[in-house]
């Protein structure tokens, strides 16, 4: 009787109440939050982008759940047209088809009149169905000069099993536009000499169509533990090249000038791309903090596999402020069809793109953000991330004159983000 | 000092901060804010206010529109639960299960056996153990999103509903306004303050037997405190003074509790929780509370 007395239960009651006050939000009164962030990405050799982004949340009748947002996108600098280095200076001419840009010997052609704004609308409604469901919808447009898309998804959430297991299965379609400037090109047509004063080609549009589904499993392990499991299928068809992206025409090995640049081609890739990801995520509280390790395993029909592995802390200095640091490290292989270049002479590949975005590369990302609140209600982060590719920039493949010459540009960024997130 | 109406509460301007009083929970009920803005006072204490009286509505045993009520007269039938109910009946049942059955929701039936009027009481020992069947957390079947009560039984949250709405409305009003905040219902209390704000508040423990007069004082700066007491509330058997706190497991009041026992910790849900298993362990109280490393205060 005595020991029973004296047993010591005072954790486990502080634990208890911690869940009951901190879960059972049902009930409460209706919560609204808005967010608004800046992000600045830079990289020092190519593109800078300035993205804003306003989301409303407004809760109605403690469940449903109406979220707006709103996504400004502007880009400027320079951007790789595909072609690689020579030997002498090249001349290109500039996406509209008006004037031409002149790339010094030996340097990668980078075309800098690329600019680019997008506005983005988002628009999400869920609410409960029964009591263990919960079904949300939405609605997606967004615009640019020369890209347009427009969106609907719908979706379903399931809980099990005392709330500690969420099945969750969404699926969208997205019907896009792509007008590029100067028109659309022939695969594999060469690239026009420049014409003064007025446009090139007809300005019509090609269609591309994006479905895409997911599955999502969550499952509580313990108090303090969380897991997450995704599989995500999406198939995209229609017109899939990038218009603007050109391939180098070189000399073949053989000839007295090889590797010098007779022409340059439009890309072209195929019609249908179908993807694939698993994505799962386990993440751990121990005293207020988090330790989050993510692993995403991606492959295509193009033939590109990536890896992406991710360790994020969510450290506590304070009441209500939080030190995120975080590191993620992603590797892919090629797409079947990237070329650096086509030979001339050789057959013609039904596809080839020279878009590094295609070609095997790794790359770290190391970030750090730092979450205080402001004012009363105000909670602001400010974060900074950096990330450079791994990648081999003289690949083995070059010869003649493009031997030993960096073929493929340097990417590194910097990226600066403030968030402000207002709880009413 | 300035006091205003606003329906069903009133403000007051004290020196350094606002006070809301209103009545709720059978008690005076009281919100004090330090801010120097009486617009967003006047919104935190109806916020204050309306979710007081949603949770008060929602688990009082004196209404017959509640879900309690629903409870209490199923008859043995499986009852609907929506998700905040079924989250503190589950809380009520790791109380039971923590305490080894002393902290028992189902209790509230054996208070037809006794009469708490401060005078001597014959008590009614075939009434007693004819309650006892119908008390019992384990006879309970208490699934995902319903309940099924033996037929006889009742569920009363009075012990947990005060303080559940004292944390309730304290993380609703502090995730409104990062402001230093006390929400005081009859003694059980949580207190809010911004990282960094040394601000604090002294509380005043007052004899129970002669209001007025305080025998301690704390201070809170965040956390929540709660005290019982069982000075009004009491009968005398064979000239034994014995509180209202009624053991679970025998149908008697605990003999051998202090008159007081008022208990800090991080909630006021669990403040409340420790004081009422202190008043159960009788003489044991304070060795009780000791063993739980909290800061307590008993008085004999």
């Amino acid at each position: 009787m005595q020991l029973r007395r004296a047993k010591p239960i005072r954790n486990a009651v502080t634990a208890m109440t911690a869940a009951l006050l901190g879960t059972g939000l049902a009930g409460a009164a209706d919560q609204n939050q808005n967010d608004f962030s800046v992000l600045e990405y830079s990289e020092p050799n190519g593109i800078r982008a300035t993205e804003g982004i306003l989301s409303l949340n407004k809760q109605w009748k403690t469940v449903n759940n109406f979220g707006f947002r709103f996504t400004y996108d502007g880009l400027t600098g320079a951007t790789p047209n595909g072609g690689v280095p020579s030997g002498r200076a090249q001349t290109f001419t500039r996406p509209s088809g008006r004037g031409s840009y002149t790339v010094p010997a030996g340097a990668i052609p980078m075309d800098h009149s690329f600019h680019d704004n997008r506005v983005a609308f988002d628009l999400n409604l869920s609410r409960p169905l029964g009591r263990m469901s919960t079904v949300n919808a939405g609605a997606h447009l967004s615009l640019e000069h020369d890209y347009s898309s427009i969106g609907v998804s719908g979706g379903l959430t399931r809980d099990f099993n005392h709330k500690n297991t969420a099945l969750g299965t969404s699926l969208s379609y997205s019907h896009d536009a792509v007008s590029p400037v100067g028109g659309f090109r022939v695969p594999f047509s060469s690239m026009p000499a420049p014409v003064a004063g007025q446009r090139r080609g007809n300005r019509g549009s090609k269609p591309k169509q994006v479905y895409d589904a997911v599955l999502t499993l969550t499952q509580v392990l313990d108090r303090n533990t969380l897991f997450r499991l995704n599989y995500s299928f999406d198939r995209s068809t229609g017109y899939l090249p990038d218009p603007y992206k050109l391939l180098s025409l070189v000399l073949p090995q053989d000839s007295v000038n090889a590797g010098d640049a007779v022409d340059y081609l439009y890309e072209n890739r195929p019609s249908t791309r179908n993807k694939n990801a698993i994505y799962s995520q386990l993440r751990h509280y121990m005293w207020g903090n988090a330790v989050d390790v993510s692993y995403r395993y991606f492959w295509d029909t193009w033939g590109i596999r990536s890896h992406t592995g991710e360790l994020l802390f969510d450290w506590q200095v304070g009441r209500d402020k939080s030190l995120v640091p975080h590191i993620r490290w992603y590797h892919q292989s090629a797409a079947d069809f990237y070329r650096l270049f086509l030979v001339q002479g050789a057959p013609l590949p039904a596809y080839a793109s020279a878009d590094t975005r295609l070609a095997r590369f790794s790359a770290l990302t190391f970030g750090l953000e730092y979450r205080f609140p402001v004012f009363s209600r105000i909670q602001m982060g400010i974060s900074g991330e950096y990330y450079f590719q791994l990648i081999d920039r003289s690949p083995p493949e070059a010869f003649g004159s493009l031997r030993g010459l960096n073929l493929i540009p340097k990417t590194d960024a910097l990226m600066f983000r403030m968030t402000f997130e207002h709880g009413l | 000092m300035a006091s205003e109406k606003h329906g069903s509460f009133s403000l007051t301007r004290c020196e350094s901060y606002w006070a809301a009083t209103f009545s709720a929970m059978a008690s005076p009920s009281e919100i004090l804010i330090r801010s120097d803005n009486e617009s967003e006072v006047q919104r935190l204490a109806s916020l204050a206010y309306f979710e007081t009286d949603r949770i008060e509505s929602k688990f009082s045993r004196y209404r017959d529109d509640n879900i309690v009520f629903a409870i209490n007269h199923s008859d043995g039938q499986e009852i609907s639960l929506d998700q905040e109910t079924a989250d503190l009946l589950r809380y009520a049942g790791q109380c039971y299960e923590l305490s080894d059955g002393l902290f028992d929701v189902t209790s509230g039936i054996l208070r037809k056996a006794w009469t708490f009027n401060g005078g001597p009481v014959t008590p009614d020992k075939n009434l007693i153990d004819s309650l006892l069947p119908s008390v019992g957390w384990d006879k309970i079947a208490l699934r995902d999103h319903s309940i099924v009560l033996k037929p006889g039984m009742e569920i009363d949250l009075g012990g947990l509903g005060k303080e559940y709405a004292v944390d309730r409305v304290a993380d609703l009003l502090y995730s409104h306004a990062h402001v230093p905040l006390l929400v005081n219902f009859g003694g059980d209390l949580r207190a809010m303050s911004p990282e960094g704000n040394k601000l604090s508040w002294q509380i005043g423990i007052e004899d129970p037997e002669s209001e007025g007069t305080p025998v301690g004082v704390f201070e809170l700066r965040t956390g929540g405190a709660a005290t019982s007491g069982v000075s009004h509330r009491h009968c005398w058997v064979n000239g034994v003074k014995l509180g209202h706190i009624l053991d679970p497991r025998t149908g008697w009041p605990v003999a051998g509790a202090p008159r007081s026992v008022t208990v800090l910790a991080r909630f006021c849900l669990e403040a409340g929780l420790l004081t009422t298993l202190a008043m159960l362990q009788g003489s044991e109280a304070e060795s009780f509370l000791q063993a739980q490393g909290v800061t307590h205060h008993c008085i004999r």
